[in-house]
């Protein structure tokens, strides 16, 4: 269990953070508003949450005026992509180690 | 709570999420509105002047699909999500669709299918491609999907109904119709 728990990446164990870059591999580019309707948080978790990633190097941002108001666009880095691939696939084994027989 | 659970539960999370994010990923109503007016003058029209039918789809069904494609940047740019993939995953069914019923016209040409049955093969043709792209791509277009068989079957066995294209247009333009004041009513409800 221990070599499962060091493939995770600390700043994708929040799941806030899990999500947004799960979401922004899927969709490409996403809006503050739009991340904050899909993950259901609010405005300063959200933030916060996206300026650790932005800081990170895992998310962009992009600032740009949509119908004259202004959005701000995330996407996901090639280091946002790997580190979430190497995450997701820690977690695979650590969910598959637990249901192994012999497991408490 | 112990790694696994956290990681199950983490992963719960996220699948609830991306089940969110692909329950409001929908085409606008714009797009519905658009299809509804181009589907029902493009029937009528065999009623009409059928000589002018092929003509009006060459035009009108490229058209339609370049609007289609703004109108859906457009809305997704509205509602915060751009994604260039499912872009090009939506121009490639579509497209399909069209290239598959130009394939079709050598039938039509060496007289393989009568010219009255033509635009039943097309309908049934649509039928199917609204149908896939109800599973694959937006929901809402099963139930147009059915409708266009319901169409198709319509033509098919009742073929002696007065203006039956006419019919057909305004039955098909009335299932996209509802399909997109369904979707503008989720935007609304969304805001």
């Amino acid at each position: 269990m221990k070599h499962e728990l060091d493939a995770l990446d600390r700043v994708l164990e929040h799941r806030v953070r899990l999500a947004v870059c799960v979401l922004l591999t899927r969709y490409e580019r996403l809006s503050f508003s739009r991340l904050k309707a899909l993950t259901d948080e609010t405005d300063g978790n959200l933030g916060a949450n996206l300026r650790k990633l932005e800081d990170e190097g895992l998310v962009a941002v992009t600032k740009e005026f949509v119908d004259r108001k202004p959005v701000s666009w995330y996407a996901v880095t090639p280091k946002g992509r790997k580190t979430l691939k190497a995450h997701l696939d820690g977690l695979g084994r650590i969910i598959a180690q637990a249901g192994k027989p012999g497991k408490d | 709570m112990t790694d696994d659970k956290q990681a199950h539960d983490d992963l719960s999370y996220v699948r609830s999420v991306l089940h969110r994010a692909e329950n409001t990923a929908e085409s606008p109503a714009s797009i519905y509105f658009l299809w509804a007016a181009i589907t029902f003058f493009g029937f009528a029209i065999i009623d009409v002047a059928p000589k002018q039918t092929g003509f009006y789809w060459m035009i009108a069904a490229p058209l339609g699909g370049v609007l289609s494609a703004v109108l859906g940047h457009r809305a997704g740019r509205a509602k915060g999500h751009s994604s260039r993939r499912e872009g090009v995953v939506h121009a490639m069914h579509w497209a399909g669709l069209m290239v598959g019923i130009v394939l079709m016209v050598p039938l039509l040409l060496t007289h393989v299918i009568a010219v009255d049955d033509f635009p039943r093969l097309i309908l049934l043709v649509i039928a199917l491609s609204y149908y896939t792209a109800g599973v694959h791509v937006d929901r809402r277009l099963i139930p147009v999907s059915f409708v266009l068989v319901g169409c198709y079957l319509l033509t098919v066995f009742v073929r002696d109904l007065p203006q039956l294209w006419t019919v057909t247009g305004a039955i098909l333009a009335a299932s996209l119709a509802v399909a997109g004041l369904f979707a503008a009513a989720r935007v609304r409800r969304d805001a």
